[in-house]
């Protein structure tokens, strides 16, 4: 027989900490209870309780009368409860489901699970605190948390900042200044999910960070990867094993390690390791990652979009689902098949790259020197529907090496435009004033570095390409200064010049300091921006 | 048993469930509505129905909202065969939901999520935690407190080591 889904409870004051994997851990497994009263006695007894206790009591469904002998069917609270009208109990509301909430509120932002944590003791015991589960518990992953890059090579680190960054929220906008002492003797190479993906400067271990509880996960050293990378000389071996295109983590279920997929650009494969592992291991199965291909983590797994071969050829999107257990490889899945809908000869002037968009894929296709761009939704392709998005809910693309869809909607309780947030705050360094500009981004469009010093942006609706607001980027070197919030974001899809402070420009982006360490992202003379 | 065999039937043949409400108002759903409820689709399992569903803590108002969203949502699973009826009633479940969702408030929000609770109706409980959740984003944990009438029962010691250990998300 079916039991009703009942709530476990912990046993008082210690009870034991939540820490399992998805929604489910929230709710225990429905122990088999001997049924020994009919449910009419249940209900009556029920019935004659006083209404405040049966609503607090109702949580328990039938297994309240076993739990009753056992411990008091409240949380023994230390203060008073808001008794009486129990409109103004939510302080009072059950723990299972206060921590119900607190998932769903963590699901959205971090910060605000952080904010709710901090609204009253009973909530705060009824979640789950995120230190040292920061990385492990793939819900507390900082999501739209991104690193802002500063501008004057001002890079994590840089003794101007005191041992503190900024993160900057995609969707919100909000801004917040955090310590993170660890970039005095480590930089970073990818921001995955919110953590960030750290290089240290005397052994090229990577470590992952998490940047606002300051969790940390071993992983191997990076220079046991170059054995493997494409390139002759060492110095451009070095520059495009540290040229990440994406990464994405994973715990797994079984041991709960922390497990890492990325692609570095020099090698055209997938490589991989588990917290606590010796080397990197490169996946053996899939040969046709090249350094075209557009990589996007996405929910703990690596998309990967491969190029076809010829004009007939068809591209294809693979899906790479972490290794199940240690010894394990990534396990690929074709789940895609598209052509790009021309027979021009010159197919090999389409490019086509993955973003993530309100919590789906999408596939941006355009021509390298085209004005025209096309959306699909991975969704429809993998139905084998070629659907021409128009319209991404507000969003705009921003897109660059690494893609990122920003929201133009101001911060949803309606407060300010997230651009004026960003520029009304305080910078770390009071030598720079407060920008005069307030530029504005332009909901379903796509932004990308199109003219010499302008941003352009492609509008989906009509497919006209105009010049974003207020979108100039410095044509040789890095402007003083200060930089407009679109110019910031397309910094973050150029990792080579966020991971150093800069403001994306012509000028290569090089490392002033610990060169020996850091050296050398770009001297294969890549384009500083791929289309 | 044989109560449960007098019970009225409906054209369709399904059984009639009777709920009796905290304040003695009665509904009559069809099984296939009441049993979205996992305690009811539980007690039909043990015949325990047949005098009606006494719910001793759901108020007649919320019994009133819970009652149509099930009704709403009843479709949704008798038409999962038929897949063009599911297709055209998603955009008005969806729609209903959103307009449900909007307009709960303190207090009926709380004891909506208690009703769906006890009543365990798991996407009725998901849709009212998530409309909490939205009430909380972007919001100080004082704005939090005062959209939810809640006391501030940290001492002042307790919150100054809460705000210090995550000073970053208290900076504004």
């Amino acid at each position: 027989m079916v039991w009703p889904r009942i709530f476990t409870r912990g046993r008082g004051r210690g009870r034991v900490e939540r820490s399992g994997v998805g929604d489910g851990a929230v709710l225990a497994q429905p122990a088999p209870l001997p049924s020994l009263l009919p449910d009419a006695i249940l209900h009556r007894i029920l019935s004659l309780l006083p209404a405040q206790e049966a609503v607090r009591t109702c949580v328990l469904a039938r297994q309240w009368f076993r739990l009753e002998s056992q411990e008091s069917i409240y949380r023994p609270s230390r203060r008073k409860v808001n008794a009486g009208d129990p409109s103004s109990s939510w302080a009072s509301l059950h723990e299972d489901l206060v921590s119900l909430i607190g998932w769903r509120v963590a699901a959205g932002d971090f910060r605000d699970y952080i904010r709710f944590r901090a609204v009253c003791p009973q909530w705060r015991s009824a979640t789950t605190c995120p230190r040292r589960r920061g990385i492990l518990d793939p819900r507390f992953h900082p999501h739209g948390w991104m690193l802002l890059p500063e501008g004057r090579g001002l890079h994590p680190g840089h003794g101007k900042l005191r041992g503190h960054v900024r993160s900057f929220h995609l969707s919100t906008g909000a801004v917040v200044r955090v310590r993170l002492p660890h970039f005095r003797d480590h930089y970073v190479l990818y921001s995955a999910d919110g953590v960030l993906l750290l290089q240290r400067d005397h052994d090229t271990a990577i470590r992952l960070l998490h940047p606002f509880t300051g969790d940390t996960a071993e992983l191997p050293p990076l220079e046991t990867l170059l054995p493997r990378v494409r390139c002759r000389s060492e110095a451009s071996r070095w520059c495009s094993l540290r040229n990440i295109c994406g990464a994405c983590i994973s715990v797994g279920v079984g041991d709960g390690l922390v497990r890492v997929m990325m692609r570095p650009i020099g090698v055209w494969n997938i490589c991989f390791a588990t917290s606590g592992d010796q080397q990197w291991r490169v996946a053996t199965t899939w040969d046709r990652i090249n350094h075209r291909s557009s990589t996007l983590p996405f929910h703990g797994k690596l998309y990967v979009l491969l190029r076809p071969h010829s004009v007939r050829g068809e591209n294809e999107v693979i899906q790479i689902d972490p290794p199940q257990h240690c010894l394990s490889e990534p396990s690929p899945k074709l789940i895609a098949k598209f052509r790009w809908p021309t027979s021009d000869e010159s197919f090999r002037l389409y490019s086509h790259r993955l973003v993530e968009c309100n919590s789906e894929i999408l596939v941006i296709g355009t021509k390298w020197d085209a004005v025209y761009y096309s959306v699909y939704r991975l969704a429809d392709l993998m139905l084998g529907r070629t659907v021409h998005v128009t319209s991404i809910d507000g969003n705009a693309l921003f897109i660059g090496r690494r893609s990122l869809c920003v929201s133009s909607k101001s911060t949803r309780n309606g407060k300010e435009n997230m651009l004026t947030w960003i520029f009304c705050r305080e910078p770390i360094d009071n030598h720079c004033g407060c920008p005069k500009a307030f530029p504005t981004i332009v909901p379903d469009t796509i932004v990308m570095p199109d003219t010499k010093i302008y941003l352009s942006q492609y509008h989906l609706s009509n497919g006209t390409l105009s010049q974003a607001t207020d979108g100039v980027i410095a044509e040789e070197k890095d402007i003083p200064g200060p930089y407009s919030i679109m110019c910031h974001i397309i910094t973050c899809c150029s990792p080579a010049y966020w991971n150093k402070g800069k403001i994306s420009c012509k000028e290569l982006p090089t490392w002033r300091v610990k060169k020996k360490f850091r050296f050398g992202v770009l001297l294969l003379g890549m384009p500083y921006f791929t289309k | 048993m044989a109560a449960a065999a007098a019970e009225a039937t409906t054209d369709g043949g399904g059984k009639m469930i009777i709920l009796i409400s905290a304040d003695g108002k009665r509904f009559e759903v069809t099984e296939a509505v009441a049993s979205q409820s996992q305690l009811i689709s539980n007690m039909i399992e043990d015949d325990c129905t047949e005098n009606g569903v006494r719910l001793p803590n759901v108020d007649g108002d919320i019994l009133t909202m819970v009652v149509d969203y099930c009704n709403m949502h009843a479709g949704d699973a008798a038409a999962a065969g038929d897949t063009m009826k599911a297709s055209s009633t998603e955009e008005e479940l969806k729609k209903f939901d959103a307009e449900l969702v909007q307009a709960l408030e303190n207090p009926v929000l709380f004891k909506l999520i208690l009703a769906a609770n006890f009543l365990n109706i798991k996407s009725l409980l998901d849709m009212t935690c998530q409309r909490v959740a939205d009430m909380m984003s972007g919001k100080t944990p004082e704005q939090m407190r005062e959209t939810f009438s809640i006391e501030n029962d940290f001492t002042p010691e307790e919150e100054a080591a809460i705000r210090q250990e995550n000073a970053w998300a208290f900076d504004d």
